[in-house]
């Protein structure tokens, strides 16, 4: 987007809107400001549109930060410019004639202010604030200026008193990487209170979108190394072990991905020995055998390989990094398979670094659980599965094989996070697509008519962790289960038949007569579209888009699977 | 220039390029109020590398004129 200019992304922006419009739920992001902000709506649409989120952006009136702030309750996100410059018209140069009284009595206005705001806005999933700066008006001052104090003073309060949908945006970062003199354009502000240029706007919208990314189910999950030129300098057929020279930096920054549980993987046209090799003992490596996950070292073609890492890993194509030294290799795939992001190691060997830590922002997860650090393992032993069930003939018997066990927790407070963060991830095996922030599931957790049903698997190989939810409300007698999905790691092991069998006799406790349930298609849940019908519920209704069902209690037929073994907590 | 010109208008004011000519301005075109002249401003810059001054920036109300104060600035 960086590269495209102003009008073109207006007329794209147009066009994106036509395609998304139809098969998308549209996604609100609100926008609150104290100048002008107006080319922001364009640019913030285009750079998630781009991305498939259907975005739309509703900008408040001018200087109505807090009176627009009880009007957005429906938003899905919400941004907020509040400049220091303007908290009181031309408060910058204003601000050395305040006397003590003046300053504290403009500190409690704005601090009252953020409160309210802030506080209004505590139900919306994400509110990124950018933190007040001097940096248009003051670059570099020997002393620490009255306007440097009221910015720390402001800024210390919003993070030491913001709740956790709060996220506040270091836009003195943003402006410095697109210069001062570029990311400011001072010809309007006067006339207009305009501040930003588009240049600005366009690098502003690209930083902070990794929030939007992430709670839209849409950050990369793995990232795909070539070798040759790509992990090393050289190439390992031609150069041999001694000739190659490890990128170090660059195989340090991915080690570090996957500790936050990003999966690294490699696919590349070499002799499988040879990697290996350099894997187990070149003595610069950083990365060894145990961190990669999967290898697809053949001298088959890579979008096959792709392909196949994807199927194996049980993830989209389109949650998948690519990076290839080969223009030719990057083109293919590029061309085969749009949905994977491809990048090319630069031609400049110290460019490379810079663009790897750039791409690390695609990975971006705003919430670490302890499901992540052990990612690294649930894939492995995915993949042990994977074998495994190539081995045992009949699918039963290698499920009974796996000694499988579920433990059902209600209404935990302590997974709150691991539990919202499974709405915003799950995309494949859940049926009415819901995304929950953690403000929403704890809510959920505090209301009696509403139960918060989680699932944590086992089996011999590991503990897959938290990957199960269900959200039931209660209306008298009758249920309805408002949201159900299972993290596809767990996928095919009939784990959900014992849950649902689960979810029923927590229902069964509380009296319930009746269950009802919904599901609602998405590009992406195909898979689960009879689910309800596989559990003998009876379909009520049915058009393309959605599906409902009831079943009475009293007639829910379990499966009686007797080889997943199930234990409740609380 | 004049083609480029048309289709940064035409990004802006969301119109089709084919139905702008001499007599297309600030009083025929639907979006083109004060923002959408600031809009309009943005983008001439920015497409065109250029920087307009106030007076130019009062005068740019029809497409007839953009052609003009463009030329004048590149």
């Amino acid at each position: 987007m960086k590269n495209m200019k102003y009008s073109e992304i207006l007329s794209k922006n147009s066009e994106l809107l036509e395609k998304l419009i139809d098969n998308s739920t549209p996604y609100k992001v609100g926008v609150l400001s104290n100048i002008m902000v107006h080319q922001s709506k364009d640019i913030c649409e285009y750079s998630l549109r781009k991305e498939g989120i259907a975005a739309e952006v509703c900008l408040g009136d001018y200087d109505n930060i807090l009176q627009g702030s009880y009007d957005l309750k429906e938003m899905n996100a919400v941004v907020i410019f509040w400049e220091l410059c303007n908290l009181i018209d031309g408060l910058q140069f204003k601000i050395d004639n305040l006397n003590v009284e003046q300053f504290n009595d403009l500190v409690e206005k704005t601090k009252n202010e953020i409160s309210i705001t802030l506080s209004n806005l505590k139900d919306i999933p994400i509110v990124l604030v950018n933190k007040f700066s001097v940096l248009v008006f003051e670059q570099f001052n020997l002393q620490t200026t009255k306007f440097k104090e009221l910015s720390n003073i402001l800024n210390h309060y919003i993070e030491s008193t913001c709740a956790s949908n709060v996220i506040c945006i270091d836009i003195d970062a943003i402006i410095s990487k697109v210069s001062i003199d570029s990311a400011i354009d001072l010809r309007h502000y006067h006339s207009s209170k305009t501040l930003y240029s588009i240049k600005f706007y366009k690098e502003y919208f690209e930083s902070i979108k990794p929030n939007f990314l992430s709670l839209n189910g849409k950050a990369k999950k793995a990232i795909i190394f070539d070798c040759d030129n790509t992990l090393w300098k050289g190439i390992l057929g031609e150069d041999g072990s001694e000739g190659i020279k490890i990128f170090e930096e660059v195989q340090t920054l991915a080690l570090a991905l996957s500790k936050k549980g990003v999966v690294l993987g490699l696919c590349s046209k070499n002799n499988p020995d040879d990697v290996d090799d350099v894997l187990n003992n070149h003595k610069d490596m950083v990365l060894r055998n145990d961190d990669i996950v999967i290898k697809k070292v053949n001298w088959d073609d890579k979008v096959t390989n792709l392909k196949n890492i994807a199927k194996e890993l049980n993830i989209g194509l389109d949650s998948l990094v690519f990076i290839d030294d080969s223009e030719f290799e990057v083109g293919f795939v590029r061309e085969n398979l749009p949905m994977v992001e491809v990048f090319q190691v630069p031609k400049k060997e110290y460019n490379y670094s810079m663009m790897f830590r750039e791409l690390t922002s695609l990975f971006y997860n705003p919430i670490h659980t302890k499901e992540d650090y052990n990612k690294l393992e649930l894939y492995k032993t995915q993949i042990q599965r994977e074998r495994l069930k190539g081995q045992t003939s009949s699918l039963e018997g290698y499920l009974e094989s796996l000694g499988l066990c579920i433990k059902i927790y209600i209404d935990d407070v302590e997974e709150i996070p691991r539990t919202a963060q499974l709405t915003q991830k799950t995309n494949q095996f859940n049926l009415t697509t819901k995304r929950y922030s953690n403000n929403d599931i704890e809510n959920f957790i505090r209301d009696s008519n509403k139960s918060v049903i989680t699932m944590r698997v086992s089996d011999k190989f590991g503990d897959n962790g938290i990957v199960g939810l269900a959200i039931v409300d209660y209306n008298q007698k009758i249920a309805n289960i408002d949201s159900l999905l299972m993290s596809c790691r767990v996928i095919g092991r009939n784990v959900e038949y014992k849950f649902m069998d689960a979810i029923v006799g927590v229902l069964s406790g509380k009296e319930i007569e009746i269950i009802q349930s919904s599901y609602i298609k998405t590009l992406k849940n195909k898979q689960v579209s009879n689910l309800y019908d596989k559990f003998g519920f009876d379909m009520d209704f049915k058009t393309d888009e959605k599906h409902l069902y009831q079943v009475e209690l009293s007639k829910y037929n379990s499966k009686n699977i007797n080889y997943i073994e199930v234990e409740y907590e609380k | 220039m004049k083609n480029k010109i048309k289709k940064v208008m035409a990004g802006v004011f969301k119109i089709d390029t084919k139905s702008i000519d001499d007599h297309t301005g600030i009083g025929n075109v639907e979006k083109w109020d004060s923002l959408g002249h600031m809009n309009l401003v943005a983008a001439l810059e920015e497409e065109f590398d250029i920087v307009l001054d106030d007076e130019d920036i009062e005068i740019i109300v029809t497409y007839s004129n953009i052609c003009k104060i463009v030329e004048s600035n590149i």
